[in-house]
């Protein structure tokens, strides 16, 4: 009895032996390598924008990014307007990569003949594991250069900007769930009337769910904190897809806002989602890697 | 008692192996991919690498966030989209060298190393050639192999099978140095 026993338990340890000797190496090298630090969350958004406004995202140093904006006038505008088609409005920008945190970006509106410029940092990460969320500060800035209403009256330079701060906050909740809150504070130079504030303060909230690895569902509001602006004014409400190609990010939505840059779409949104008062629009982003970041 | 002994015996054998096993933590795994629109190729600093030079097995692993690629959008398309990282962190390679490891002395020959790959959490069998080297007292490994993308279910969308191989070709380099556990 004992030599069999025996065998068998020589046996059986050198077939155990033998099953794990790749896996004994394998924990071997999980031993010797360091800890890495908690992995950043990537790809929370699948564009610098949301849809009219900013997401925590932005361009790696070195890519440079083309905007073309579209908004096509109210879909209740019949068809004899082609449902708004025919009266479009559009915004070309440029938002470059400074570096992987720090985004500069300007562009040109046609509605009132917008200038804008834009800082963007983004100085917290989501880490998976740790950090939750990602946040990023945007500090825009837009130059109204349409002639002045009233040239007999005295005009000043300063009256024509406007200024945008936001501190957006994003959470990727899993792979395909994201989340954005965006405190909004836009300060107005001048206002037409006096009952209505310099300064606005609005909060935003949005996000967007995947369908598919390549296509995305976002949607974006922004509620104004009330008697701060005229009542004929409403709050802004987009919805859309993302739909990426490589190098290209389409994002083609429905929303009740004509302008696209913050002033604008968050204090001066005049369309009623209820009446149809809605604009079909598109965002074609393209980035070109134009330097190339030594490691 | 003798069991205990022979247990004790054993688990020294294991030890002692360690003496002839040889490791990287820095060996290169790079990829190219050839399409009609779009060459594309990465390249991993931080790949590792563990031989057995008795036995012939070799382990290997590369975190798939460590590739770095020239365009950093196509290293978020290439984590988020194809590989899916943050599902399937790594690509490992459990496999055993055919041959004989020559160690005492300076060499180098081709050696057939047959195993187990696992990319994007699909394990498929691998069989690969490869060159063994052993210089100034350690060993080096270095091949190349190709990978198709299907076999891993890595999908490519229609819209970009433009731009993307659906083979693509895999090329490792590791030096080897001995094995030191960290405490």
């Amino acid at each position: 009895m004992l030599p069999i026993r025996k065998l068998f338990f020589i046996g059986f340890t050198f077939i155990t032996l033998h099953a794990t000797a790749q896996d004994d190496l394998m924990k071997m090298l999980s031993e010797s390598g360091e800890k890495e630090k908690k992995e950043e969350v990537t790809a929370t958004f699948k564009s610098t924008r949301l849809i009219n406004g900013h997401s925590v995202e932005n361009n790696k140093q070195g890519v440079l990014q083309l905007m073309i904006l579209h908004r096509f006038g109210q879909i209740n505008s019949g068809g004899y307007e082609f449902f708004g088609l025919d009266n479009a409005t559009m915004r070309l920008g440029f938002d470059y990569g400074v570096t992987d945190w720090l985004n500069v970006g300007i562009g040109r509106s046609t509605f009132e003949k917008m200038y804008d410029g834009l800082l963007k940092v983004k100085f917290l990460k989501q880490r998976k594991g740790g950090t939750p969320v990602t946040l990023t500060a945007v500090a825009s800035m837009q130059l109204n250069s349409l002639k002045f209403t009233d040239p007999q009256r005295k005009n000043y330079f300063s009256s024509r900007l406007t200024y945008s701060y936001q501190l957006l906050a994003a959470s990727k909740l899993s792979n395909a769930f994201s989340i954005q809150l965006m405190p909004t504070l836009i300060h107005r130079n001048l206002v037409p009337t006096a009952n209505e504030k310099n300064d606005v303060f609005a909060l935003g909230g949005g996000g967007r769910i995947k369908i598919s690895k390549s296509i995305a569902f976002t949607a974006e509001y922004y509620y104004v904190f009330p008697d701060q602006i005229s009542d004929t004014y409403k709050n802004s409400l987009a919805v859309g897809f993302d739909i990426e190609t490589g190098g290209h990010v389409f994002q083609i939505h429905f929303t009740n806002s004509r302008s696209m840059v913050e002033k604008g779409f968050i204090a001066e949104t005049t369309g009623d989602w209820l009446d149809g008062g809605i604009h079909f629009g598109f965002n074609l982003n393209r980035v070109f890697t134009v330097y190339y970041p030594k490691e | 008692m003798k069991k205990f002994i022979l247990c004790v015996l054993i688990t020294g054998m294991h030890y002692a192996q360690a003496q002839n096993v040889f490791t990287t933590n820095a060996g290169t795994i790079s990829f190219f991919s050839e399409a009609p629109l779009e060459n594309i190729d990465a390249t991993s600093k931080k790949a590792h690498c563990i031989l057995n030079i008795t036995t012939g097995d070799i382990v290997s692993l590369v975190a798939i966030r460590s590739f770095k690629f020239e365009k950093a959008l196509m290293e978020e398309h290439f984590n988020e989209k194809y590989l899916e990282s943050d599902k399937y962190k790594d690509a490992t390679f459990k496999g055993k060298i055919q041959e004989q490891l020559v160690i005492d002395r300076d060499t180098a020959y081709q050696v057939t190393v047959n195993g187990n790959i696992t990319i994007h959490g699909i394990e498929k069998p691998a069989n690969y050639k490869a060159n063994y080297s052993f210089k100034g007292g350690v060993p080096a490994i270095e091949g190349s192999f190709n990978v198709a993308l299907k076999d891993h279910n890595v999908e490519i969308p229609k819209l970009v099978i433009q731009n993307i191989a659906e083979v693509v070709k895999v090329t490792c380099k590791f030096e080897l140095a001995p094995y030191q556990k960290k405490n």
